[in-house]
C-alpha cells in the first residue's frame, strides 16, 4: 500500500521536477487551515510487539511513540505527493522530529491519527516542510508530533521566512554503547513501520540519490534512541535531530547521558567522529 | 471492624556457621584445546566426581548442590541436576542452576552456605563450569522469527509468507557474543574505559599479570592443588599458566581493547583474561556434619554482598560493582582492610583489580561515590592473590568463584591466617564479594 504511495509520489516528483507546481498558494497547503488526513489505526498488540522487538523497545502494555510516528508517516506522503504540493517528495531529507507524549497509548486502543502539512518554510539550503501530526483515544490528546523534511536546492514561492537555529555542534565524546546495524535492519524496520524507502532496501536506488549504499532508516536509529533511554514517565518530549545518514552495514558509536530530568543520546561514526543523530529526552 | 493482628514475630533459629570443607577442580584449559569437545555438563560431572571420590561421598545424598555456567545452551535448564544424576553421588541428590554472570560460582558457595547457615540443609556443594569451546550457537533473528512464524502458520499461504522473508544471509549462525546486551560493547572495550578514566598504566598491569602467573606457579610447585584438582582429559595444570612469563614478554604484546580511545591502549591478551574452558566445585557442610563425617573444615564463609552500578549511561564503568558491595560488606561485618590477611580479587582484567585499589584509595572516589569520611585504604601487595588469580589460571566464567573460594579455604588453613575477602565483577555491572574465616 504505502509501496504505491511511493510509486505515486516517485512518479509526481518527476513532473515536479521538469515544472515546480507552485499555482497554489502556501497558505491553502500548509498552516492552520490546510487540509487533513484523518485516520484510524487501532494498536494491534501483535503488531506492535512486532514493531518493539525489532527496534529493542520492551513488549508491554503500552505503545511506543515510535510505533504512532510510523501510523502518521503513510498519510503525511500522501499530503506530500499531491499534485498540487509544490516539491518532490522522493528526495526529501527528515532533519528533525519532536514528539510530544502527554498519556500513553496503551495497546488494544483505537487511535486517531490526524496529519496535516505545518508549514513551508525557506532553509538556507532549501526548503523546510513541517508536518504535524495528532494522535488521540477517545479524543484524548494522547501524543503530537512535528517532523521536519528538507528538500535541497528547491525554492518555493510564498514559504514562510524563517532562520534555522544553528545546529548543536558535536564533538564526538567517549562512547557508551555500539550499534551495530545490517541491511537486514533495515528490511525488518521497513516491515514493521511500513516506510520502504528504496534508498533503505536497495543499493541501486539508494546510489542514485548519491548515498553510498543502503542508508538505515533515520526514525530506526532514533527509536533504538529512545528505547535505549527507557523513559519511565507517562508524559515527556523527544526532540531528534538528524545529520549524516548511517551507510549499511555500519557501526554506530552511542553515548546516553543523564542530567537531571533530561537524558540525551547521540549517535556518531565512530571512525569519522561525525555525528548521525543527536537526540533528547526530557520528563 | 477488628483490626487482624500481624502474626508474632517468628524467633530466629541459632544461625549456624556454614563450614568450607574443600573444593575440587579440574585444571582450566583454553579455550579451543584439550577440553574442546567437553561438554559443560561432562566438565561439571568430572568436577563432581572428583569430589566425590577425595571424600568417599559416592552413593551420600547430599542437602542440595547449587551451580551454573554463562555460556550456556537451552538444553541444559536442568545442568546441575544432570551433572549429579551422572555423578556417583546418590541420584536422591536435589540440584538446582543459578547464575550471575561471572559471579555465579562464587553465589552458588553463598547460597549453599546461607542454607547450611539456617539450617535448611547439612551439607551441599556449590559449583560452576563454562565451556567457551563447546558453545551454543544460535540461529539469527531473522531465521528464528520466520521458523517461529511458520510454526504459528495454519494455511498454505501464511507459511509462505512465513518462509518469504528470509534472505541466504539469514541462514548464517549466530556465535554467542561477550557483548554487554544493554551496550554492544564487549567486556574489554568497557574495561578499556575505566582503565583510561582511572590512568591505570600498561606497565602496572603487566607487573600484576606477571605475578599472577609466578604465584600460580609457585603453588603448583608446592602441591598446593594436590588435593583441589583432579586431572582432566590429560591436563595436569592449568593450561593457561606460563611460568616463564617476564616482563619483556608481557611488553613486548600489541593492544587488545581500548584501540579506538584517545588514550593509550594498555589492554593486551597478557594482562586480560583469555577464554577458557574448566568446571569447580565446593563442599560446605555445618559444623555437625564434618564432625559426623570426620572432616576438618579448612574455613567459614561468613557472609557475602552483592553490588551493582548503572554503566549503561557511563555514569559508572562496567565491572566497578565490588568497589561499592567492599565497603558495605565491611561496615556490616564491622571490619577494616586492616583485619584481612587475605585479599581474593578475581582478575578479569589486571586492570580490573587495579582500578578496585585504586579507587578504595582515592579520598575523592570514597567521599562521593561511597560516601565515606575517608578511603577505605591501600591493599598489601604481598597479601592480594597469593597463589595467582584468573590471569594465570584462566577464566571460565562461573567456575572462577568455586576455584576462588576453594583455594583461599585452604590457603588460610595452611598458613594459619585468619581472615579473607573474597570479590568478583561481573557483566551487567555487578559484583559479588564475600568474607571467609578460619
Amino acid at each position: 500500500m504505502m509501496l504505491k504511495t511511493y510509486l505515486t509520489a516517485a512518479g509526481a516528483s518527476v513532473l515536479k521536477r521538469v515544472k515546480p507546481s507552485s499555482s497554489v498558494p502556501v497558505e491553502r497547503i500548509a498552516g492552520a487551515d490546510s487540509p487533513r488526513q484523518v485516520s484510524t489505526v487501532v494498536a494491534d498488540p501483535q503488531d506492535v510487539a512486532e514493531f518493539c522487538r525489532v527496534v529493542a523497545e520492551p513488549v508491554r502494555n503500552t505503545v511506543p511513540v515510535t510505533w504512532l510516528h510510523a501510523q502518521g508517516f503513510g498519510p503525511s506522503l500522501t499530503l506530500m505527493s499531491a499534485p498540487d504540493f509544490p516539491v518532490a517528495v522522493v528526495g526529501m531529507v527528515h532533519i528533525a522530529n519532536t514528539v510530544t507524549q502527554h498519556e500513553p497509548v496503551l495497546v488494544g486502543e483505537s487511535v486517531t491519527v490526524t496529519v496535516w502539512i505545518d508549514s513551508i518554510r525557506t532553509h538556507a539550503k532549501g526548503t523546510e516542510i513541517v508536518v504535524a501530526a495528532r494522535f488521540e483515544v477517545d479524543g484524548r490528546l494522547c501524543a503530537e508530533e512535528r517532523s521536519h523534511y528538507l528538500a535541497k536546492g528547491v525554492r518555493v514561492p510564498g514559504a514562510d521566512e524563517y532562520e534555522q537555529p544553528e545546529r548543536t555542534p558535536f564533538d564526538p565524546p567517549q562512547a557508551t554503547m555500539e550499534w551495530r546495524f545490517t541491511p537486514r535492519t533495515a528490511d525488518a524496520y521497513a516491515r514493521v513501520s511500513g516506510d520502504v524507502n528504496p534508498i533503505h532496501l536497495n543499493g541501486l536506488a539508494a546510489k542514485a540519490f548519491g548515498f553510498r549504499g543502503r542508508i538505515i532508516h533515520g526514525m530506526y536509529t532514533a527509536a533504538r534512541a529512545l528505547a535505549a533511554v527507557q523513559v519511565r514517565d507517562d508524559a515527556f518530549t523527544w526532540d531528534v535531530e538528524f545529520a549524516t545518514p548511517v551507510v549499511l552495514p555500519g557501526r554506530v558509536a552511542v553515548r546516553v547521558d543523564r542530567s537531571g530530568s533530561t537524558t540525551s543520546v547521540d549517535a556518531w561514526n565512530p571512525r569519522r567522529g561525525k555525528p548521525h543523530m543527536l537526540s533528547t529526552v526530557t520528563v | 471492624m477488628t483490626q487482624t493482628p500481624h502474626p508474632a514475630q517468628s524467633t530466629p533459629g541459632p544461625v549456624r556457621r556454614a563450614a568450607i570443607l574443600s573444593g575440587n577442580r579440574i585444571p582450566f584449559a583454553r579455550a579451543h584445546k584439550e577440553y574442546a569437545r567437553a561438554s559443560n555438563q561432562d566438565m561439571l560431572t568430572s568436577a563432581l566426581d572428583g569430589l566425590v571420590a577425595r571424600f568417599g561421598l559416592a552413593g551420600e545424598r547430599l542437602g542440595e548442590v547449587a551451580g551454573g555456567a554463562v555460556l550456556k545452551h537451552s538444553r541444559d535448564l536442568n545442568l546441575t541436576r544432570e551433572a549429579v544424576l551422572g555423578s556417583a553421588l546418590s541420584p536422591q541428590t536435589p540440584a538446582f542452576d543459578l547464575g550471575q554472570a561471572c559471579a555465579t560460582g562464587l553465589e552458588a558457595s553463598v547460597t549453599i552456605a546461607q542454607k547450611i547457615r539456617l539450617g535448611q540443609i547439612d551439607v551441599g556443594v556449590g559449583a560452576g563450569v563454562d565451556s567457551a569451546s563447546d558453545a551454543p550457537i544460535a540461529v539469527s533473528e531473522e531465521l528464528r522469527g520466520a521458523l517461529l512464524e511458520l510454526n504459528r502458520a495454519k494455511t498454505v499461504p501464511q507459511r509462505l509468507k512465513a518462509l518469504s522473508r528470509l534472505r541466504p544471509a539469514d541462514l548464517a549462525p549466530a556465535l554467542p557474543s561477550n557483548g554487554e546486551a544493554r551496550t554492544g560493547l564487549s567486556m574489554g572495550e568497557h574495561q578499556a574505559i575505566t582503565t583510561a578514566a582511572w590512568g591505570i598504566g600498561r606497565e602496572e598491569q603487566d607487573a600484576l599479570a606477571l605475578a599472577s602467573h609466578q604465584k600460580l606457579a609457585a603453588a603448583w610447585d608446592r602441591g598446593f592443588f594436590n588435593d583441589l584438582v583432579t586431572p582432566f582429559l590429560g591436563v595436569q595444570r592449568d593450561t593457561n599458566l606460563r611460568p616463564d612469563s617476564t616482563l619483556e614478554s608481557l611488553a613486548g604484546l600489541k593492544p587488545a581493547f581500548g584501540r579506538g580511545l584517545s588514550a593509550t591502549p594498555t589492554m593486551t591478551a597478557g594482562n586480560s583474561t583469555p577464554l577458557t574452558d574448566g568446571a569447580s566445585t565446593v563442599l560446605l557442610s555445618s559444623e555437625e556434619w564434618a564432625a559426623a563425617h570426620g572432616m576438618e573444615p579448612l574455613a567459614y564463609l561468613v557472609d557475602a554482598e552483592a553490588a551493582a552500578v548503572d554503566f549503561v549511561t557511563g555514569e559508572e564503568g562496567l565491572l566497578m560493582a565490588p568497589a561499592y558491595a567492599v565497603p558495605r560488606l565491611l561496615a556490616r561485618n564491622g571490619l577494616t582492610f586492616a583485619d584481612f590477611d587475605v585479599f581474593e580479587i578475581h582478575e578479569a582484567f589486571a586492570s580490573t583489580v587495579l582500578t578496585h585499589l585504586a579507587a578504595w584509595e582515592s579520598e575523592e572516589f570514597c567521599r562521593e561515590r561511597l560516601g565515606l569520611d575517608a578511603p577505605l585504604g591501600a591493599i598489601d601487595r604481598d597479601r592480594l592473590n597469593p597463589n595467582g588469580s584468573s590471569l594465570a589460571a584462566g577464566h571460565p566464567f562461573a567456575a572462577t568463584g568455586g576455584r576462588i573460594v576453594a583455594s583461599v579455604a585452604k590457603h588460610l588453613k595452611e598458613t594459619g591466617q585468619k581472615r579473607a575477602l573474597v570479590s568478583i565483577c561481573a557483566a551487567g555491572g555487578q559484583g559479588l564479594t564475600a568474607i571467609i574465616e578460619a
